[in-house]
């Protein structure tokens, strides 16, 4: 809407000239120059609006970062004086009022840099020091209290033979199985890498930054961790041949990597061979001869990775979990299960199933055309194993009704075939078990997908499977499905697709959320209720609550005469 | 109190200055007829030499410069001496003049060419050629003359150019846009312009294009009408005010209406050009940059004699001014002393004068003060 936007340019540009910013018309696109902090600091910025619609804040730069402090200001970027005065993820910002929007940006920026300024971010100082140290990730599979030597791996992660990763793991790293997988070798031994407990980083502006060699780089470590001075010639020391070696400086505000490489004139057999011995006391006399790269380490360690995004919830690690049926439903429940941690921390998840992927099954399953013909057990399990190679996930081609006798092995089961015959024998199977039997969870569709149903059982007090409906012809005990409503079932013949039940891979993936609920509540002692629903379509399905329905005395599985 | 912006401009058919100041039909056609003619030569200029020199035909691309462009050309106040004028620059790539990062060929011999065939094309139409430091002249009448600059750009350039001109081309065939003027490809650092003394010289004439269509984006038509007014008025007082160029005028202009803000810059043409008038002699006493480029000074062809003159001239236009739309109640003396200030087209008619309405106070409006937008978290995700 382009007269829209002429009009947000003229409301920006009276709210840039309120607050003495000029128009900067050397350049194309919206650029205002002026002062942040007009009164106090007067710090020179340049403001880029390139987004109209605010989606994105205006980009700040600072012309002169130091102007008004001494040294480094917190939340500017190094490489460009870009200064980070607003996360966007955290703030939404008004399109329909761009000039207020300005101004509200100018005054956050403003307070940003004040604050600065006067020491009051320090800590953001220490928490942003990633930004400083370097532009290069690794991923770092450890533990965050680990101390003492690890390696430093260059994996091939996916099958682009230029796409190169770095991985920090103590040992074996669960990532060295894809890269095994991409190159069908096994990675090499590793490089040195002792990881350095230090206290929070952050910069000394009066030195050099960031450090380019080893005596930069020593010079900055006698102030900010002493501990770890003389840490790089230790390592080198301690290792034969390489011409490279890293440490890792952990500390409260992140883990950061150093890699020093000695410079191509040293790189002789007698100083890297002969003289490895004494190498410390060599680098010592010669520090600008070791050039140093900064890393920053990203956290890829199974504790992270998995409870992440659970919050104060505990994740599904150290469970034994076995899922019944990799199926549309099966599927999704599997991935959504591996995301939550199952098979983590000494944990297993055990799939099972008997059936093969198929054509017919690609446009509501998880996995597609590079897993035709596979059995859906085992697909999903290398599927995910890939995703998530920190999990131990086991499967079995075979009917689960041919070994029953593993169910017991497992601290929860879950039956996602939506069979209800075999949810029936599954079923006969606990309740005759009990009490040595683990709860076993059900989860379904009803209808076309109409509503997802998932029910725990395994208090005997309470219903279990059958008691949903003890005869088999009989009315369900929960009625999702409204009076009248048939069931419209599908049949290709030409395409051998045997009877099936159309439904939108949408539902599957909302059933599979519903169980997965339902799943990390159990793990979290938190079952609430064991019968949940939760209703799609309202032209076919009622509303139930949820609840805890109550043993029927006359249910041929659980009842009196059982 | 008069308020004569009726006088200065009316939509409609209504008389008033600005329209007699438009430049006639007849003439406009004659200047795109001439304009064509000379693209026309240059093009088979071009094509024969480089096949003949380098084996494939590039052809020239062409890009209307100056008041033309801006649409703020008025038809000349005193002709002769003061002719309308077209900026038409011809655009080469690099490499035809040998040379990768900069033209290895000097300027002169660039000039050369274009000069011979500009002198050809002259005589047969019976215009006048004459050499500019930086283009060549072609008068084509008593009134009105084309100026042509010369300018390479690297031939990558000149390659994202020629696509972007035929898939714009394909598209001008349903939409009546100059396809010439599309040049939104190029960067503006590696434009050179041939000189005769200085050989090449860095010069994007479209920045300060660029910067005037987003200043009428900001203040609206009114501020081209202002130029054009005091365009009018610089010609009105020839040779006075001879050396204050028009781009000056239009940063005055412009730099006047920033000092205002524009929310107060009036609605009305008489007031926002008593505004502009009332800073213009502070402005003209310098320094008066190019926005485009803060480090050039639009103001520096002004000897210091000239300056004066300007300021004392631009003083006495602002009493004037004030005088009429402050103080004058009699609608025949305004329009007489709006006459003396910029010539006799200002047309004859007291009923566009409204010394009624005018004398209400006028009550000046503030713009609010913009407050910031208040903080909002976000509570969504995905």
């Amino acid at each position: 809407m382009p007269e829209r936007d002429d009009d947000s340019v003229r409301r920006i540009h009276d709210a840039f000239s309120q607050r003495n910013f000029r128009r900067d018309f050397s350049r194309r696109g919206l650029h205002y120059i002026g002062l942040l902090d007009e009164t106090g600091l007067k710090v020179p910025a340049v403001v880029s609006v390139d987004d109209l619609d605010f989606i994105r804040p205006p980009v700040i730069c600072l012309t002169d970062p130091e102007a008004g402090s001494k040294g480094q200001v917190p939340h500017v970027l190094r490489s460009d004086g870009t200064f980070c005065y607003l996360d966007r993820k955290s703030v939404v910002l008004d399109r329909y009022k761009p000039a207020e929007t300005i101004i509200q940006c100018l005054e956050r920026a403003d307070q940003v840099l004040r604050d600065a300024v006067r020491g009051r971010l320090v800590d953001d100082l220490a928490e942003e020091f990633g930004g400083y140290w370097s532009d290069g990730e690794v991923l770092v599979d450890l533990p965050p209290s680990f101390e003492g030597d690890a390696k430093v791996h260059i994996l091939r992660l996916d099958r682009d033979p230029e796409h190169k990763t770095i991985v920090v793991s103590h040992d074996k790293t669960s990532f060295a199985k894809l890269h095994r997988r991409n190159t069908v070798k096994d990675p090499g031994p590793g490089i040195l890498c002792p990881i350095i407990l230090v206290p929070p980083l952050s910069f000394d502006p009066k030195l050099p930054w960031p450090p380019k060699d080893l005596a930069q780089l020593n010079g900055w470590l006698k102030k900010m961790a002493p501990n770890a001075l003389g840490s790089i010639e230790a390592a080198f020391a301690r290792t034969k041949d390489l011409h490279i070696q890293w440490i890792c400086l952990s500390a409260p505000n992140g883990r950061f990597f150093v890699s020093a490489e000695i410079a191509k004139p040293y790189r002789t057999p007698e100083f890297l061979k002969n003289r490895r011995a004494s190498i410390a006391r060599t680098l010592d006399r010669i520090p600008a001869a070791v050039e140093i790269s900064g890393y920053v380490g990203v956290p890829a360690d199974e504790g992270y990775v998995f409870s992440r995004n659970l919050g104060h919830m505990k994740n599904l690690a150290g469970k034994r979990i076995l899922l019944i049926g990799c199926g549309t439903v099966g599927g999704f429940l599997a991935q959504h299960l591996a995301q939550s941690g199952a098979g983590a921390g000494g944990g297993r998840l055990m799939l099972v199933d008997d059936d093969e992927l198929q054509g017919a099954n690609l446009g509501r399953h998880l996995l597609g055309a590079p897993y035709l013909t596979w059995n859906k057990a085992e697909a999903c399990a290398d599927f995910l194993g890939q995703q998530l190679p920190h999990l131990d996930i086991g499967f079995s081609c075979d009917s689960i009704m041919k070994q029953l006798a593993i169910l017991q092995r497992y601290d929860l089961c879950i039956d996602a075939t939506g069979e209800e015959a075999l949810s029936i024998a599954l079923n006969d199977y606990a309740v005759r078990k009990r009490p040595d039997f683990p709860p076993i969870l059900y989860t379904w569709l009803e209808g076309n997908g109409a509503a997802a149903v998932g029910f725990m059982s395994h208090d005997p007090d309470l219903a279990c499977f059958k008691c949903l409906k003890v005869e088999l012809a009989g009315e369900k005990r929960f009625r999702l499905l409204r009076e009248g409503v048939e069931i419209e079932t599908a049949r290709n013949l030409a395409c051998g697709d045997a009877h099936y039940i159309p439904f939108p891979v949408s539902r599957a993936a909302s059933a599979a959320g519903l169980a997965c609920d339902m799943v990390l509540d159990w793990a979290n002692n938190g079952e609430r209720h064991r019968w949940r629903s939760l209703t799609m379509d309202h032209r076919t399905a009622n509303e139930v609550k949820d609840g805890n329905p109550k043993r029927v005395v006359k249910c041929p599985a659980c009842g009196g005469s059982a | 109190m008069a308020n004569v912006s009726k006088v200065l401009h009316a939509s409609g058919d209504a008389a008033c200055f600005l329209k007699n100041l438009n430049i006639a039909d007849t003439d406009r056609a004659c200047l795109m007829e001439a304009r064509e003619k000379v693209r026309d030569c240059l093009r088979k200029t071009f094509a024969a030499l480089t096949k003949q020199e380098l084996g494939v035909t590039v052809h020239p691309r062409f890009f209307t410069q100056g008041s033309f462009a801006y649409r703020t050309i008025n038809d000349p106040c005193w002709t002769p001496p003061q002719q309308m004028d077209l900026d038409d620059g011809a655009y080469l790539p690099m490499t035809f003049i040998q040379g990768v990062q900069r033209p290895s060929v000097a300027a002169t011999a660039f000039f050369k060419v274009v000069d011979a065939a500009l002198e050809k094309l002259a005589k047969e139409e019976g215009w006048q050629f004459g050499k500019k430091p930086t283009c060549s002249r072609l008068v084509i009448s008593s009134n009105s003359h084309i100026d042509v600059p010369l300018y390479a750009i690297p031939d990558a350039e000149f390659e994202k150019l020629e696509k972007q001109m035929k898939s714009f081309d394909a598209m001008a065939r349903d939409a009546r846009v100059d396809s010439d003027d599309r040049w939104d490809a190029l960067p503006s650092d590696c434009v050179l312009l041939a000189h005769r003394e200085h050989d090449w010289i860095s010069s994007d004439p479209r920045k300060i294009r660029d910067w005037f269509v987003e200043a009428i984006k900001i203040y609206g038509p009114v501020l081209r009408r202002v130029c054009r007014y005091l365009k009018a008025w610089r010609d009105h007082h020839r040779p006075h005010l001879d050396d204050v160029s028009s781009i000056l005028l239009m940063v005055c202009a412009f730099e006047a209406c920033e000092d205002l803000g524009r929310p107060n810059v009036p609605g009305r043409d008489d007031l926002a050009l008593l505004r502009i008038a009332e800073r213009l002699p502070r402005l003209l006493e310098g320094p008066v940059y190019n926005p485009t480029d803060r480090d050039e000074r639009v103001d520096g062809r002004l000897s210091a004699a000239s300056r004066r003159i300007a300021i004392d001239m631009a003083k006495k236009f602002d009493a004037e001014l004030t005088e009429i739309v402050e103080k004058c109640f009699d609608p025949e003396e305004a329009i007489e002393r709006l006459t003396a200030l910029f010539g006799d087209r200002i047309p004859d008619q007291i009923d566009l004068v409204d010394v009624t309405k005018a004398a209400h106070a006028e009550i000046r409006s503030h713009a609010p003060r913009i407050a910031a937008a208040p903080t909002v978290g976000k509570s969504t995700s995905a």
